[in-house]
């Protein structure tokens, strides 16, 4: 049974009369559970199609489906992360994590559990008490991974949530990320990236967009078995995948 | 001075005792600046032989501060007074209002063009209305200088919370939060320093606008006692009364201004 699906989605901004079609009949199925990456060129309209599954951007046309449900605004449900952390500077790293419960209004102390958790997984457990401005760029998007599960989220949507960071750092949160999904601390996922081999270690399967009025051109199943260790990208495989990726998207930059 | 400064026998100071070395050298050159220019009127004024109720030398303004201190200081501390409460009041209506304008799309497109309009009226000619409206009490003062003084607040806090990052808000109504929550936990926070920048402008027109109300009317406070001099000619006089307020009033700007550094290094790190 499909957990998200869009049917023929299109999306139409207006800035002052001047009329721009970011999406152009979007058709796509996620299933329960499945982590999904999306590629495609800079400005096609990727950001935007993650924020209708928040239901954050209003559907021009056609149908999002989410759990059985049409899509109308904020599930509450879903965890996100961004380029930038966003943590909020004057509280602690602990009382970030659990920002979504204290918007829930629900009560904290079984959250609470789950945020140690999680920050022990993330190796962040002697920093709970620490601010923001106390810890490195890679410390703080591990913050904010660890904010957008908190909640126990149905969907984890990821807006290019490594792009700010150093090449290594970027390579230690990939292994973390896989290491959480592997732990089942997480589950649906939809995640925007512009690095191939990110993409490919990460996902179940790999949307390629194309340039605006952007649609999915592309449905790209990732063969290889979980638990999946950072070894994998060394593997021939691995690089076929990625150059054959490459190419399509070169090709559709192109057309 | 440099860092030597913030260690003492090669131990290092707490960083309050820094904060205060560093106050006092920033504190030094001004504090020269005056000293020198003070010498320079006393000795033009003397030199001059200018009368005293056009220019009294430094040295007789010192005196008349000295004889006249515990009645300058009692108007004086009356004036400040209501200045605090003036502050405190704007702060409180520049926040409500932004606040208000937040929540509500319609409300801030109907009011906020106006709040600008107002601020284009010169709002001082509008003092003897406020007696008229008040009385001539402490409440005309008061309500007089919440009028000239809130809107620096109000737009610092509406700057603030324009300023908040839109992940952060996409991030709130993602999770479902209400506007109202948004603003408690994200956008009024974020905005505090914003508004104590607005709150520092706002001191100085509280100050304005109580000794404004005090010309207007009043049976006492720092406005009423420089009339009452200057219909004596007490030029001495006015201008003790104007040290001392100025030391006040440098004074509760110091408490907007350390409340500032304070919000900043605690929240901000
Ligand atoms: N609020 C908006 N108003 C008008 N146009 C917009 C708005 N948001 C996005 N667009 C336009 O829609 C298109 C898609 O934007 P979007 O941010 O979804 O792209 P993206 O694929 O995420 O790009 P990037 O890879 O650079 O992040 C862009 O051309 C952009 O100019
Ligand atoms: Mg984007």
């Amino acid at each position: 049974m499909s957990f998200i699906r869009g049917d023929g989605l299109r999306k139409v901004y207006d800035p002052g009369g001047k009329a721009v079609e970011a999406l152009h009949n979007v058709n796509f199925i996620i299933e329960k559970g499945e982590f999904v990456s999306i590629l495609g060129p800079s400005g096609c309209g990727k950001s935007t199609l993650l924020m209708m599954c928040a239901g954050l951007e209003e559907i021009s046309d056609g149908l999002l489906m989410v759990a059985g449900a049409p899509m109308t605004g904020p599930r509450g449900d879903v965890g996100i992360m961004f380029q930038d952390p966003t943590l909020l500077p004057w509280k602690t790293v602990i009382e970030n994590v659990l920002f979504p419960a204290r918007i829930a209004r629900v009560p904290i102390e079984p959250v609470r559990e789950r945020a140690h958790a999680l920050l022990r997984s993330v190796g962040l457990h002697a920093f709970e008490g620490h601010r923001p401005h106390e810890l490195s760029g890679g410390m703080r998007q591990r913050v904010s991974i660890c904010r957008a599960l908190v909640n126990d989220p149905s969907i984890l949507l990821m807006d290019e949530p490594f792009s700010a960071l150093d090449a290594i750092t970027r390579d230690q949160m990939n292994v973390l990320l896989l290491d959480l999904w592997q732990q089942q601390l997480a589950r649906t996922a939809l995640f925007i990236t512009h690095s191939i081999r990110e993409a490919v270690l990460l996902s179940d399967r790999i949307f390629v967009m194309t340039r605006r009025p952007a649609t999915i051109v592309q449905n790209v199943v990732v063969p290889f078995s979980r638990p999946r260790s950072p070894e994998l990208t060394e593997d021939v495989e691995f690089n076929r995948l990625c150059g054959h990726l490459r190419s399509m998207i070169e090709d559709s930059h192109v057309g | 001075m440099s860092a030597e400064a913030f260690s003492i026998g090669g131990v290092a100071a707490p960083r309050w005792l820094s904060g205060a070395f560093r106050f006092a050298d920033g504190a030094m050159r001004p504090a020269g600046f005056i000293l020198i220019c003070l010498a320079a009127l006393e000795i033009l004024a003397r030199t001059l032989a200018v009368p005293e109720v056009l220019f009294p030398a430094p040295s007789r303004v010192l005196t008349a501060l000295v004889s006249n201190a515990p009645t300058i200081c009692y108007h004086a501390a009356l004036t400040v007074s209501q200045v605090v409460a003036a502050l405190v009041i704007s702060f409180a209506v520049g926040v409500a209002v932004a606040t208000i304008f937040t929540l509500s799309r319609v409300i801030n497109d109907m009011f906020a063009p106006l709040f600008i309009v107002l601020q284009i009226i010169p709002k001082i000619a509008l003092a003897p209305l406020f007696v008229i409206w008040f009385g001539p009490g402490g409440l005309s003062h008061l309500s007089f200088a919440v009028c000239l003084s809130f809107f620096p607040i109000l737009a610092g806090a509406r700057a603030g919370f324009e300023e908040t990052s839109a992940d952060a808000v996409r991030l709130c109504s993602a999770l479902r939060a209400s506007r109202l929550q948004t603003l408690i936990h994200v956008k009024l926070p974020m905005a505090l320093p914003q508004l104590f920048v607005g709150a520092k402008v706002s001191t100085t027109l509280c100050i304005i606008g109580v000794v404004l109300g005090e010309f207007v009317s009043a049976r006492a406070g720092i406005g009423w006692y420089i009339v009452q001099a200057a219909a004596l000619s007490q030029t001495a006089n006015i201008l003790a009364a104007l040290v001392v307020l100025s030391l006040f009033g440098l004074l509760v700007y110091g408490v907007v201004a350390a409340g500032e550094i304070v919000v900043r290094r605690r929240m901000f790190g």
